[in-house]
């Protein structure tokens, strides 16, 4: 199982520095998530975490060893990325898609092997895509597409999956559904998840392990009971809430309290009506 | 999840594909070859078989014979600038993710052209090697010049930004490569026909000094077709996946600047195919760039030889050039495309 390590992480766009001097740990065959308000460092964390972001300072490190001396190609086998919005080829089959999946395990020249049919065959199962293998992308539904998306990534059988914002875009419940198959695979395979995720109850009814950023460093980080209190939400996303159990899962849950409808005392009910 | 046997569906939608591939493929080389043979045979002058025969072999007894004799190289010329341009053009789509790309429309060829003409004008270059070289280097130079303006504000090198910045780098130095003819009666008739696009008058002399240089950029662009396939999913992604996107990027660019530069040296820059034809051939084979760029490839000669064909018969008993016809043909596709599909990011 990997570890995954972060050392004094500085990293930005050009002149603009977004993380600064960020420490974290990612607990092995957990699920972690990370929250935190826009423009905080969310994505830029997960850049950097699967290299996509060269940081200006600080380390990443797989099992004891910086990604920056991990050759790609190996990198690719073991950590797995899906970004916020790839893109599907126009008229690009879901086999065909998840197929490529098996890049970083073959060679220039190497010949299709069963190794890579079992793969695929196992990622269609698992997102149950399997039925719509032969189906064009573009064609399919927002929730099917993001399940043809991880289980291209799945295919790549990586110990750790990296996703940005895997919910967005999607209803409710293909929100549900694709947490739950994340889930699925945490429990399957011991796969490391760690996602960027804007839903804070999703987040905590689904995470085992929550890291909450603000202004580019990390706020607190730890299980979702010691994470998820009134006084973060109020410091990091600079909202007053009510939390308390969620009723299906026990984990705590969060209602923000806003401007208007928020109280039933007996003073602002006289002003609203 | 369970560690699934491999089923039967699955498998056979992986493979399904791969059968109609190889019939389109057969179906492809034998359009090729009877273009080939047409285009031996076919044109102001009429052969019959036995000279065909006769002067495919060297023979240049009779006229006949001397005809073919010389079509010969010009179907060989044909062969190798539509394949290199059809090829280039699949490979610059897949390079900017834009389904306008073309050597042309990015100014590729307006680069090269204008870098030969420039050498014609001021240089007094003649040798058929100068053009080569002088060619590679203007196209190369505006394609830097094109991806750096791209490239350029938020988002970095986006299609429309591509475009833009290809169609007006196309307008500018062609309007400067016409600024340095005009005044020069001395070179304005030769660098004209060659700058049309012309394959007319191809000798095995000409061809021999660019083959190498083609060889090269079908090798690059050939084994970039992976690297494509994953550029394709988002640069993010094929990060994920492995890839190394700046140098795939930049070694499939380098590829189709090698064949553009060759073609352009020989031909003079000739529109349409690099655009016309990856379309085309995602129809047939889809959007697998191990099948589509060999397709490109077969696709763009079969396309250019065509247009030669025409040529030399709509306008009978002169000819007309090859680049005429393929504009002919691709500005109605040009159409087509920006009309029915779905250009992304556009």
């Amino acid at each position: 199982m990997s570890t995954l390590n972060v050392a004094g992480l500085e990293a930005g766009y050009g002149t603009r520095k977004i993380l600064t001097g960020l420490d974290v740990a990612v607990p092995p065959g957990g699920i972690s998530a990370i929250v935190g308000a826009n423009a905080c460092g969310k994505s830029t964390l997960l850049r950097c975490l699967s290299r996509l972001l060269r940081p200006s300072a600080g380390r990443v490190m797989l099992d004891g060893r910086s990604v920056r001396d991990i050759p790609t190609r190996e990198l690719a086998r073991r950590m797995g990325l899906l970004p916020q919005s790839p893109i599907a080829p126009d008229g690009i089959t879901v086999a065909d898609l998840v197929s490529h999946g098996r890049h970083p395990h073959q060679g220039l020249l190497s010949r299709w092997t069963h190794a890579d049919d079992r793969a695929i065959a196992a990622a269609l199962d698992a997102t149950r895509t399997t039925d719509i293998a032969e189906r064009e992308v573009d064609q399919l539904s927002g929730g099917q597409r993001q399940r043809v998306w991880i289980a291209m990534a799945l295919a790549q059988e990586t110990d750790i999956l990296l996703l940005d914002e895997p919910t967005t875009f999607l209803d409710v419940a293909h929100q549900i559904e694709v947490l739950d198959l994340l889930v699925d695979l945490n429990q399957a395979r011991g796969t490391t998840i760690i996602m960027v995720l804007h839903d804070l109850n999703l987040a905590a009814r689904y995470a085992d392990h929550l890291i909450a950023m603000r202004g580019g460093n990390v706020y607190a980080a730890g299980a979702p009971d010691t994470v998820l209190t009134e006084r973060m939400v109020q410091e990091v996303f600079g909202v007053a809430c009510r939390v308390m159990p969620d009723p299906t899962s026990g984990k705590p849950m969060m209602l923000p309290v806003g401007r208007h409808r928020a109280s039933p005392a007996p003073e602002r009910q006289e002003v609203a009506s | 999840m369970t560690d699934a046997v491999p089923k039967e569906t699955t498998l056979d939608a992986l493979r399904r594909p791969r059968s109609t591939r190889l019939a389109w493929l057969i179906v492809v080389l034998a359009v090729l070859g009877m273009a080939c043979l047409v285009s031996i045979s076919l044109g102001t002058r009429a052969v019959g078989w036995a000279d065909i025969l006769a002067g495919v072999t060297g023979s240049t007894e009779t006229i006949a014979q001397a005809v073919v004799a010389v079509r010969v190289p010009r179907t060989v010329l044909a062969v190798l600038a539509g394949a290199a341009l059809g090829l280039a053009g699949a490979v610059m789509q897949g390079v900017t993710r834009n389904p306008l790309a073309d050597p042309g429309i990015l100014g590729v060829n307006a680069g090269a052209a204008m870098a030969v003409v420039i050498g014609i004008a001021w240089f007094g270059m003649q040798t058929l090697d100068a053009f080569l070289w002088t060619a590679i280097l203007g196209a190369g130079l505006a394609a830097c010049f094109v991806y750096a303006i791209g490239s350029l504000g938020r988002g970095g090198a986006t299609p429309l930004k591509l475009a833009l910045a290809g169609a007006a780098t196309a307008i500018a130095t062609s309007s400067f490569t016409i600024a340095i003819i005009l005044p020069r009666n001395d070179i304005a008739g030769g660098v004209r026909s060659w700058q049309v696009g012309g394959i007319g008058g191809a000798s095995f002399d000409a061809i021999l000094p660019c083959l190498p240089v083609l060889l090269a950029g079908l090798i690059l662009c050939l084994l970039s077709a992976r690297s494509l396939n994953l550029l394709a999913l988002g640069d993010d992604a094929a990060a994920g996946l492995g890839a190394n996107v700046v140098v795939a990027r930049a070694s499939a660019a380098l590829g189709a600047v090698l064949l553009c530069g060759a073609t352009t040296a020989i031909c003079g820059p000739i529109g349409f195919v690099g655009l016309v034809v990856p379309h085309v051939c995602r129809l047939l084979v889809g959007v697998d760039h191990r099948w589509l760029l060999p397709f490109a490839a077969l696709t763009g000669a079969i396309l250019l030889i065509g247009a030669d064909v025409i040529g030399r018969i709509v306008a009978r008993p002169s000819e007309m050039d090859v680049g005429i016809v393929t504009a002919f043909i691709g500005a109605p596709v040009f159409i087509w495309i920006v009309r029915k599909r779905r250009v992304r990011d556009l």
